[in-house]
């Protein structure tokens, strides 16, 4: 059986565990840009019917007693890391699947559900809701229906497709064209898409989306791997009294790449992070995706140095703490005598690095497709990813 | 033998203070950035224009668009301007250069730049969500020093554009900017616009197209010239 934990308003419960003052008061959490955007929120301003992606003035109409707070989308991306590991004391078949809105994780697990449940809520300060089924996407709607109806809910082996039947058909990962489309053939719900027969299913919207036809009739073939944590490299160096001077502070640094940089042996890291705890308690937390991976110490200082005076510090500095992640092997390339290879796959080649730097944007190739004479342009390819 | 001596010795002289101009060079790099010093002839050989694929558009042009530095194609829609960044792309992918479409509108009209001669196989499309992350990822692209031209089309806000005219510079790539209106920060501007359009059988097959260049750091600004292009089979004319 498969248990899908869904976290509702994830980024909201990180923001209240990291700022206690925000218990107890509706939040909106908004881009750190000139015209901020709803990226998350906590319960009262979604059932208020605010949506992520509207401008902070649409959203200030709908809920005005909001308090407003930038998104650190590097905290709640630690924070889900942290709970996933946490979470590996259940079982180490795990698959997430993040957003700040709702964060959900599928496990390979259906014993000590209360349990789960229990360790979460205490984690996390909220009560999540789990779906239990034999399917992976059946667990996931049954754990949106928990939400609402309870916090667990149970489908029976072979019971997927009645479970699924009265849901709408937009519960389905649709594509865009089906999501017209469907509704213009009158199939709403996911029963009515699961009752038609398969080859007309193919016939209209051919082999590729099967699948989806075979999701709702309650297939789902899809299974859970074992999850490794991302490799994460650490530093941290406490000084004996509060320092304020800068020299010291590099010369500490200095010291604490070398470390690092021998410890990475060969492999390139994503991400670096500079953790300064003040004497004041305060905690700074500083994060850099350079744009090119990390694998020498001139480059991997030249960047701590340029998070340390990007940030004016406001008192001396007790602990300094260095972290390296999405840490990964360098692509091994064919070496070659006579020519280089293509440009077009050295580019490839940058791809995940790229996507690393830039999460909201997607390398992609135009693909041809067959389409009637009279179709408009925009229908006549598709856009296939490139990379990760 | 006198002569032949000191000459020699003058070589390994001049290798030598090369060597360490070199290593000086390697040392400020590695300290400051790849991007504070470099020879200025490494900037400016190595192919520093792009040709258009255009002979016309080429001379009046001094040979083609410039690369490290920032293009700009000023038209107005149903110009023939995407017809003619089509075939400047496809002119590119012959010579195994790598090109990036950033289409902030997602407007790309992929069948009709496959019918242009653009392998779309090679053809890397980006729709960046804002101005923001487009300019970020013109930067990063181009210091990987792999993508020789960058199409950047349908930018709101041409007014940030100052600031990447050094981020290129340092690298061999060329970026075309594809406005409605001039910007202030792009170095090369040439207007296009459509003079009259071709007919045959009373179809349209392709347009004379007036080109002016605005501005260039070379050549003289004002100066225009008149090409046909004609468009790919299956086109009407209208998907510019």
């Amino acid at each position: 059986m498969i248990s899908c934990l869904l976290i509702q308003d994830f980024a909201a419960s990180v923001e209240r565990i990291n700022n206690p003052a925000l218990q107890k008061e509706p939040l909106l959490i908004v881009s750190d840009s000139k015209r901020p955007k709803v990226v998350a929120m906590s319960a009262l301003p979604r059932r208020l019917l605010i949506k992520t992606g509207m401008t902070l003035r649409q959203a200030q109409i709908l809920c005005p007693i909001a308090r407003v707070v930038t998104a650190n989308e590097g905290a709640y991306q630690r924070a889900f890391a942290h709970l996933l590991q946490q979470l590996l004391r259940f079982t180490d078949r795990l698959q997430p699947e993040y957003q700040p809105t709702s964060a959900a994780i599928y496990l390979a697990t259906d014993s000590e559900r209360q349990q789960l449940l229990d360790f979460v809520t205490e984690m996390l300060s909220v009560g999540p809701a789990l779906g239990v089924s034999d399917k992976l996407f059946t667990a996931r709607v049954a754990a949106a229906f928990a939400m609402f109806g309870g916090p667990t809910k149970v489908v029976e082996s072979g019971k997927e497709a009645q479970f699924l039947a009265t849901y709408p058909v937009d519960t389905l990962p649709l594509t865009k064209d089906m999501r017209r489309r469907l509704p213009l053939l009158g199939i709403r719900t996911i029963g009515q898409l699961a009752a038609l027969p398969q080859l007309a299913f193919w016939e209209q919207f051919g082999k590729k989306q099967l699948w989806i036809h075979e999701l709702a009739q309650g297939i789902d073939h899809r299974s859970i791997q074992t999850y490794t944590p991302p490799m994460v490299l650490s530093r941290k160096h406490t000084f004996d009294d509060p320092i304020n001077d800068y020299q010291i502070v590099q010369f500490v640094l200095r010291q604490m790449v070398v470390w690092l940089i021998a410890q990475l042996a060969g492999r390139e890291a994503g991400e670096i992070a500079l953790l300064l705890q003040l004497e004041n308690g305060s905690r700074l937390e500083l994060h850099t995706k350079p744009h090119l991976p990390v694998k020498d110490s001139t480059f991997l200082m030249r960047h701590l140095e340029a998070l340390l005076y990007k940030q004016a510090l406001t008192d001396s500095i007790v602990e300094i703490e260095v972290q390296l992640s999405y840490i990964q092997q360098p692509k091994p390339r064919q070496l070659s005598l006579f020519d280089e290879s293509p440009a077009v796959t050295r580019l490839e080649d940058h791809l995940p690095s790229m996507q690393h730097r830039h999460p909201n944007t997607y390398f992609q190739r135009a693909i041809l497709i067959e389409a009637g004479p009279y179709a408009p342009p925009e229908e006549q390819f598709e856009l296939e990813w490139v990379g990760a | 033998m006198v002569d032949s001596k000191a000459t020699s010795q003058a070589a390994a002289q001049a290798a030598a203070s090369r060597a360490a101009l070199n290593d000086i060079l390697l040392d400020i790099q590695r300290k400051h950035g790849h991007r504070t010093i470099h020879l200025a002839n490494a900037l400016a050989t190595d192919g520093a224009l792009l040709p258009s694929g255009v002979a016309t558009l080429d001379d009046l042009l001094g040979g083609g668009f410039l690369r490290r530095k920032l293009n700009m194609l000023v038209s107005q829609p149903t110009s023939g301007a995407m017809s003619l960044v089509f075939n400047l792309i496809a002119n590119a992918q012959k010579r195994d250069e790598v090109v990036v479409f950033i289409d902030m509108q997602a407007a790309l009209d992929a069948p009709y730049a496959g019918q242009c001669g653009v392998d779309l196989k090679r053809l890397f499309i980006v729709t960046p969500e804002t101005d923001t992350q487009a300019l970020e990822l013109v930067r990063d692209l181009a210091a990987t020093n792999i993508v020789s031209l960058i199409i950047l089309d349908g930018l709101a806000d041409i007014r940030s554009l100052r600031r990447l005219r050094q981020s290129i510079a340092a690298f061999r790539t060329t970026l075309l900017l594809i406005s409605q209106r001039p910007a202030e920060a792009a170095q090369l501007q040439l207007g296009v616009s459509c003079a009259n359009w071709l007919y045959q059988h009373q179809h349209i097959i392709g347009c004379q197209i007036q080109a002016r260049l605005l501005r260039h750091p070379n050549q003289a600004s004002g100066s225009e010239v008149t090409f046909p292009l004609y468009f790919a089979s299956g086109s009407d004319g209208d998907d510019d």
